[in-house]
């Protein structure tokens, strides 16, 4: 059956009429966020100090932390490097499902190495990992720990390919944030799955490090408020610290809302620090900062939030490198303005449904040619594969 | 000039009267229409064909990327050399040969079979195939209403021509072109259409009306 469209309808109408009284309440937050950057935009110093002090108070404070550049500065484009290696890596996973007639996971990770400044085809890399008839504590691995594995296995194979790669500066891209995800374990297994998994990917962080490639995760179409909550951390009195969480005046404001209106074409903000509960098991050179771009046009703002370590925010080069990269990779694509070597790396890691269904073919025809009886797709998984509703041809 | 034989796709679908090959977009060694190309049929057995169509699909990458200003050349080239979007040629079967045998002007007995490798002719495979009979494949392109039998009929002899008289044979387009009269002698306008084209594709072959 389909929707219920006249339900829906009615239900859209009830929500589009509360519509220009939230954008207008919106808007007022977001002219006093504006008001808080600029009276607070020296103040550097302080306002580390001050959520340095709310964390004591609340460890699961997520917010941006001030670095050194006054925070409504803004940094235009500089030049591309004249030749760089771009590396991007993407990655993608088939989950196991308790449907299919064998329990098996796989993980897909696709990576482009592109050389700028020159005219040779860029050179693409496909790892696919199989894994079958294994299982946490749990039962199946969760689709979070399979998406943790996905990440790491994307910033390994940068790490791998960047101690290969010719031309310097290297700058190495993966889509999403930086800081890897998955520190809610259902268990102590996969707590400690997580951990080793940290382990590996800080590992692969700190190769990158020591080859002196920049690497840099970037988040399009960013919904986060960090700085915005850094700004009601700044309009929190002191007193009332210690019940930060409680503390959101601006709630519903993004940072987009924020620096959209400050940033021009091809123009960053000023970078931050990101305090998160695991920010600290991101030591040194590997501490996590992030700053905004943005890629779109002097009428159409568009930003990306770009997280990366302390080292590349220490090496104004090779910080010019991967801001001047990212704004013409994005150039490339025209008015999506989304690096093409991100969107490449997506296009090979991707696993189709029909690749899918042809892994799982693959798998039961070899286990059966062993003798091993691997059962089949559930009924409820049969039902739905059943051919779809069509005309019948006269003949 | 010289052809020699080389792979240029492998076969996406096919039927007895013709098949599809996908090859990937390269500027070199690209494949040309109206030439002799040539799948194996079994171990030991060939089908030939002529192209008749090459098409170079878009997608929505390719789209997005033509709206932009001055694409990078390395973009360029990734979109032609990685990228999973083959030219495809499509090609009129117009004989085959089993082994140890001369080629035959009928179609072939079976298809070709999904992925293999199709070759461009050699010179000296052209030359064998054109000289049998009486110039039979020809009825293959001239009975096909789909085809732009004209410029494909034209864009073949070209070719062919190039071979034979690379083999001491300057007489061989001029004997095609009589047979084509002979075939066409009831249907002008197709007649007068194809020796226009001939007249265009080769200058120096004046052909009698």
């Amino acid at each position: 059956m389909p929707l219920d469209y006249l339900s829906v309808k009615r239900q859209i109408q009830a929500q589009a009429a509360n519509a220009p009284e939230e954008l207008q309440r919106i808007a007022k937050l977001r002219a006093r966020a504006a008001d808080l950057l600029t009276t607070n935009a020296e103040k550097s110093a302080e306002l580390r100090a001050k959520v340095e002090q709310a964390v004591t108070q609340d460890s699961f404070l997520r917010v941006a932390k001030p670095v050194s550049e006054a925070l409504n500065s803004t940094h235009p484009v500089p030049a591309p490097p004249e030749s760089a290696t771009l590396i991007a890596a993407d990655g993608s996973q088939i989950n196991p499902s308790r449907h299919d007639p064998v329990n098996y996971f796989l993980v897909n990770v696709g990576a482009i190495e592109m050389q700028s400044g020159s005219s040779a085809a860029p050179t693409t890399h496909t790892r696919s990992n199989l894994r079958v008839f294994e299982y946490s504590a749990s039962g199946s691995f969760s689709e979070e720990q399979i998406g943790l594995e996905r990440d790491k296995s994307e910033r390994v194979l940068l790490a791998e390919l960047a101690a290969s790669a010719q031309a310097r500066p290297v700058i190495t891209l993966t889509d999403g944030p930086l800081e890897l995800w998955g520190g809610r374990a259902r268990d102590t297994e996969e707590q400690s799955h997580f951990i080793d998994s940290l382990d590996e990917y800080l590992g692969a962080l700190t190769q990158l490090q020591l080859l002196g490639a920049a690497t840099a995760g970037y988040v399009d179409k960013p919904r986060a408020d960090l700085v915005v909550r850094l700004m009601e951390v700044a309009a929190t009195p002191q007193e009332s610290l210690p019940d930060i969480r409680k503390q959101r005046p601006l709630r519903g404001v993004t940072d987009w809302a924020l620096f959209a209106p400050l940033l021009g074409p091809g123009e960053r903000s000023a970078i931050f620090a990101i305090q998160s509960q695991l920010a600290d098991r991101y030591a040194g050179p590997l501490a996590l900062h992030f700053f905004y771009l943005n890629v779109g046009t002097a009428k159409a703002a568009w930003l990306a939030r770009v997280e990366i370590p302390l080292w590349v925010v220490e090496d104004p080069a090779l910080l010019n490198a991967l801001h001047g990269a990212l704004v013409q990779q994005a150039n490339i694509m025209g008015n999506l303005s989304y690096p093409y070597v991100l969107h490449r790396a997506h296009e090979l890691a991707v696993v189709t449904r029909e690749e899918r269904e042809q892994v799982t073919q693959m798998l039961v025809t070899e286990l059966r040619s062993k003798g091993v009886d691997v059962g089949q797709a559930s009924f409820k998984q049969a039902a739905k594969d059943l051919p779809a509703r069509s005309t019948r041809r006269k003949s | 000039m010289s052809e020699k034989a080389y792979e240029i796709g492998r076969l996406l679908r096919a039927g007895i009267s013709g098949f599809v090959a996908g090859t990937r977009v390269l500027v070199q060694d690209a494949p040309r229409f109206g030439a002799l190309v040539r799948a194996p049929l079994g171990e030991a057995d060939s089908i030939y064909g002529i192209i008749h169509e090459i098409n170079i699909d878009d997608d929505g990458l390719v789209r997005q990327l033509v709206t932009t200003e001055g694409v990078d050349a390395s973009v360029i080239a990734d979109q032609r050399v990685n990228r999973n979007v083959p030219m495809e040629m499509s090609v009129l079967a117009v004989g085959y040969r089993r082994a140890d045998q001369p080629p035959r002007h009928l179609l072939p007995p079976r298809a070709p079979l999904s992925l293999d490798l199709i070759y461009q002719c050699d010179d000296e495979e052209i030359v064998t195939f054109t000289n049998v009979g009486r110039f039979g494949y020809l009825r293959h392109l001239l009975h096909n209403p789909d085809l732009p039998v004209s410029e494909l009929i034209a864009a073949h002899i070209q070719q062919a021509d190039a071979a034979h008289r690379a083999a001491g044979d300057p007489t061989w387009a001029r004997r095609a072109a009589e047979e084509l009269i002979l075939l066409l002698r009831d249907d002008y306008p197709v007649l007068m259409q194809v020796l226009g084209a001939l007249s265009d594709a080769i200058p120096e072959f004046e052909v009698a009306p």
